[in-house]
């Protein structure tokens, strides 16, 4: 089991709010891992952390064996990350096309931009949409949309942050069927709320509680944990 | 036809509209389009930054003035080719925007707007300060002699309009390329959302700064050229004013079209033509046109054109 | 003279300027602290004032004093109202987007700048000073160890201007009593502070701004009023008023009126300073890169309270 990305000790403190704490974390290459926990337990400030969206406190992070700690965050998309945000960040006024485009581009040579990008956008279900403006597209189609311009990249790490956010049950299904087909050559780190989407996917989950990780373990476990019920009364979404 | 036929078609169709021109015009429009082409070209070099890229900068005429200088100098003090003197200006310019491109781009919205005002106000003082080397306000004439460009007499009217042409065709053409390219597809992705392209894996800052080195250099290049097309190089070019026009000019024609800065031009040249016949505060004009931009049509005539009917326009 | 007595002289002179420079920089701080927005036209009102006064002073004629406190009292109050005007029928409409309201600020100055031209003329024109009788300064020698006085030729400064510099201290601290003791002060500061809260706890938030941009731009023309009989009434003279404001808002740091007085007085000073001794387009070419490299280096100023 070869380890994709782990970290040390990472830690972010937002002017006397410490966001996230020590955290250490494992994910080996071609698992799909999912991230759950209450509001506010520092779930994206950790992803970000990863992907370089936020400047870490304190502690490291690798990938692929290598310290990324101090690489700027659009270098670590090169190296093979990806990463979809929680509050939907498309390019409104440009074309659904696009929009997965400019995804495609950076990772594929010219010549196959076009077959990458339909092929992402017939993967998420909403190809019959190229020519309109993706500020016009439906909340649910936008978070598709996000996910297409994950998978144009051909990522080594996709991280996806709260991907079935305002998905109907058919979007949701052909989601958890995506996930699927994805992880034979992507590793996968998901944050979710939608308890059965986890519980599906999810071969490891890590709960996260204010700012640290309050347990590790496969489904099964995760569902019989004490601390974890009681963490979560009242805000999961099964 | 598609859409990349139709827009070579337009753009080219009004190249070749400007050709003919040349032939009908009479002596006053025809100098006055000639020098509407020049300051086209500087338009269009300000669009890439601010239309395309999304940066607002207030100091342009930094580096119009740059090629102007540069140019105007290398004659003057040194008695350069034409040739050369366009070059030593061009260069000048790339150089002082890769620099400004530097310090400024680690600021953005309101800061990089009244930094880039900053520092081309200091350009201006600069000239001011050395007026023994640059004749400071009064400015020097570039004679008529010295504006031979390989035996083709500069002065000519004829040959100053297809001179003037040519400047603004290979712009606006390369802007045309530009917004095709990879590199172009990625400023607009930039201008729509900075942090969503830096998270596709795009170098966000080095993008930025090739902007503003292109954007630097084509005004630079229609800076020297006008210099030299129109034999007077003055420190009026470096004011707030020739910062401001440019913005007027595209916002006027269309942010991040292609045809809106010639467009703009064309009109704000011919308004303040007009109106500058009236009265001396013909500068009135270009207030009242700004604030009725910004409230009613902040796309501009081409963007408005493009935004209800010709949706392919680039 | 020599260069003790000189020294003095030029700072003297920094401190009338300096006066002036910290209401001009007081009314644009509290529009960029309050509202979020820079007025590139806020020279404009400076000037306004200024040409106001001249024409409310030829209108009354008489002892210069009379016309003087006539235009001391309405100038700042017409000025405000136009102000006003201003941001009801045109900022509030592009509801306040900075990079909009920077272009359309842009063309309200001309606006402004050229309908003086039109009505005003391109002419400097002077007022006369209510009162300015010369006050010759001392200076301290010393010869045979002793300290001596004497008053050298050309150290001199007037009533007027020290008038000038007491006026501005009046105002300042008035100022920065409402800000502080009243009511008034109170919302407006809730109102920089957070805007969406402010609107949540039924401050009209739009009336504040029409208030602030308004005071804003009567304390830059009482400025004017106050320095038109030193200086003349000129359709240009906003540019460095502008400037200087700028300089002193973004060195002195934003919502601190302490630190804004301060760097006026700082920057008054030095550009005295600097323009006797040196050259005064020296002393702008300092200021213009001192303001570009402050804000690409210490973007709170030097002074100013870092933002979470």
């Amino acid at each position: 089991m070869t380890l994709l990305l782990s970290t040390q000790k990472l830690s972010k403190n937002f002017d006397g709010l410490q966001a996230v704490s020590d955290v250490n974390f494992d994910l080996p290459k071609g698992q799909i891992r999912a991230l759950i926990g209450p509001n506010g337990a520092g779930k994206t400030t950790f992803v970000s952390m990863l992907c370089g969206r936020i400047r870490q406190s304190s502690g490291k992070v690798s990938f692929e064996g290598k310290d990324i700690s101090d690489l700027a965050a659009h270098v670590r998309i090169n190296l093979g990350m990806a990463y979809t945000f929680q509050i939907t960040s498309v390019f409104a006024s440009l074309s659904v096309w696009e929009n997965v485009a400019l995804a495609a581009r950076r990772a594929s040579l010219t010549s196959n931009v076009e077959k990458v990008v339909m092929d992402s956008l017939e993967k998420v279900g909403i190809a019959g949409k190229t020519a309109q403006a993706a500020g016009d597209l439906s909340y649910g189609h936008q978070r598709l949309l996000e996910i297409a311009m994950g998978i144009a990249q051909s990522p080594l790490l996709l991280i996806l942050d709260e991907p079935t956010q305002g998905l109907t049950d058919l979007e949701i299904a052909n989601f958890i069927e995506l996930v699927r087909s994805l992880s034979a050559s992507t590793t996968i780190l998901l944050i979710e709320h939608n308890m059965s989407v986890v519980m599906q996917v999810a071969e490891l989950i890590t709960v996260f509680d204010f700012g640290k990780i309050l347990a590790e373990g496969t489904p099964d476990q995760i569902r019989a944990n004490a601390e974890v019920q009681a963490a979560y009364l009242g805000t999961s979404n099964a | 036809m598609s859409d990349l036929r139709k827009s070579l078609c337009l753009h080219v169709g009004l190249l070749a509209i400007l050709f003919v021109l040349q032939f009908i015009l009479p002596a006053y429009h025809h100098g006055n389009l000639a020098r509407i082409m020049v300051l086209a070209a500087y338009a269009v070099g300000y669009n890439i930054l601010f239309g395309y890229t999304g940066l607002l900068s207030l100091g342009h005429a930094l580096f119009f003035a740059t090629g102007m200088y540069g140019m105007g100098l290398l004659i003057n003090q040194f008695g350069a080719q034409p040739a050369s003197a366009l070059i030593g200006g061009l260069f000048a310019g790339a150089l002082i925007s890769f620099f400004l491109g530097l310090i400024a781009l680690r600021t953005e919205g309101v800061a990089f707007m009244i930094v880039t005002l900053m520092f081309a106000q200091a350009g201006y003082l600069l000239i001011l300060y050395f007026g023994a080397y640059t004749r400071g306000d009064e400015g020097f004439v570039i004679q008529q002699a010295e504006r031979m460009l390989w035996n083709i007499n500069l002065s000519n009217p004829t040959i100053r309009y297809f001179a003037a042409l040519f400047v603004f065709s290979i712009s606006m053409l390369a802007t045309l390329r530009l917004v095709h390219t990879p590199f172009g597809r990625v400023l607009i992705a930039i201008r729509e959302n900075e942090e969503r392209a830096q998270m596709l894996g795009y170098d966000v800052f080095r993008h930025k700064l090739a902007a503003v080195v292109l954007s630097g250099t084509i005004a630079a290049m229609s800076g020297a050229a006008y210099g030299l097309l129109f034999g007077y190089v003055g420190a009026s070019f470096a004011s707030v004013q020739y910062s401001i026009f440019p913005l007027l000019w595209v916002l006027l024609g269309g942010a991040g079209t292609v045809l809106g800065p010639f467009v703009g031009t064309l009109f704000m040249f011919y308004l303040i033509d007009l109106s500058s016949g009236i009265t001396s505060a013909y500068m009135l004009i270009a207030g009242i046109t700004l604030v009725l931009l910004t409230l009613f049509a902040p796309q501009g005539l081409v963007g408005e054109l493009r935004r209800r009917v010709f949706r392919w326009l680039p | 003279m020599e260069f003790g007595p000189y020294l003095m002289l030029a700072t003297l002179e920094g401190a009338v300027t300096a006066a002036v420079l910290s209401l001009t920089a007081v009314g644009l701080s509290l529009v960029f602290g309050v509202m979020r927005v820079v007025n590139v036209a806020h020279g404009e009102f400076f000037m306004l004032g200024a040409i106001l006064a001249w024409w409310v002073t030829s209108l009354i004629g008489g002892h210069p004093a009379l016309g003087f406190g006539v235009a001391i009292l309405c100038v700042p109050v017409l000025v405000g109202v136009v102000a006003v005007a201003t941001d009801v029928l045109i900022l509030k409409k592009i509801n306040y987007d900075p990079e909009r309201t920077i272009v359309a600020t842009i063309g309200i100055l001309y606006i402004i700048q050229q309908i003086t031209l039109m009505s005003y003329g391109p002419d400097a024109r002077p007022i006369e000073a209510p009162f300015n009788t010369r006050l010759a300064l001392p200076w301290i020698e010393f010869s045979g160890g002793q300290p001596q006085l004497y008053w050298p030729w050309g150290l001199s400064t007037t009533t007027y201007k020290i008038g000038v510099i007491a006026a501005a201290s009046v105002v300042l601290t008035g100022v920065w009593l409402v800000m502080v003791r009243t009511r008034l002060g109170l919302v407006m500061r809730a109102t920089q502070l957070d805007r969406e809260m402010a609107m949540a706890f039924g401050i009209p938030v739009e009336r504040v701004y029409a208030l602030v941009f308004g005071f804003g731009a009567a304390l830059a023309a009482l400025a004017a009023v106050l320095i038109v009989p030193i200086q003349q009434a000129h359709y240009l003279m906003g540019g460095d008023p502008l400037l200087l404001a700028f300089i002193v808002v973004i060195i002195g740091g934003l919502g601190s009126l302490p630190g804004t007085v301060f760097a006026a007085i700082l920057i008054g000073v030095s550009d005295g300073i600097i323009s006797v001794f040196f050259s005064p387009t020296l002393a702008k070419i300092l200021a213009t890169l001192l303001v570009a490299l402050v804000l690409v280096f210490k973007p709170n100023g030097l002074f100013g309270a870092r933002r979470a």
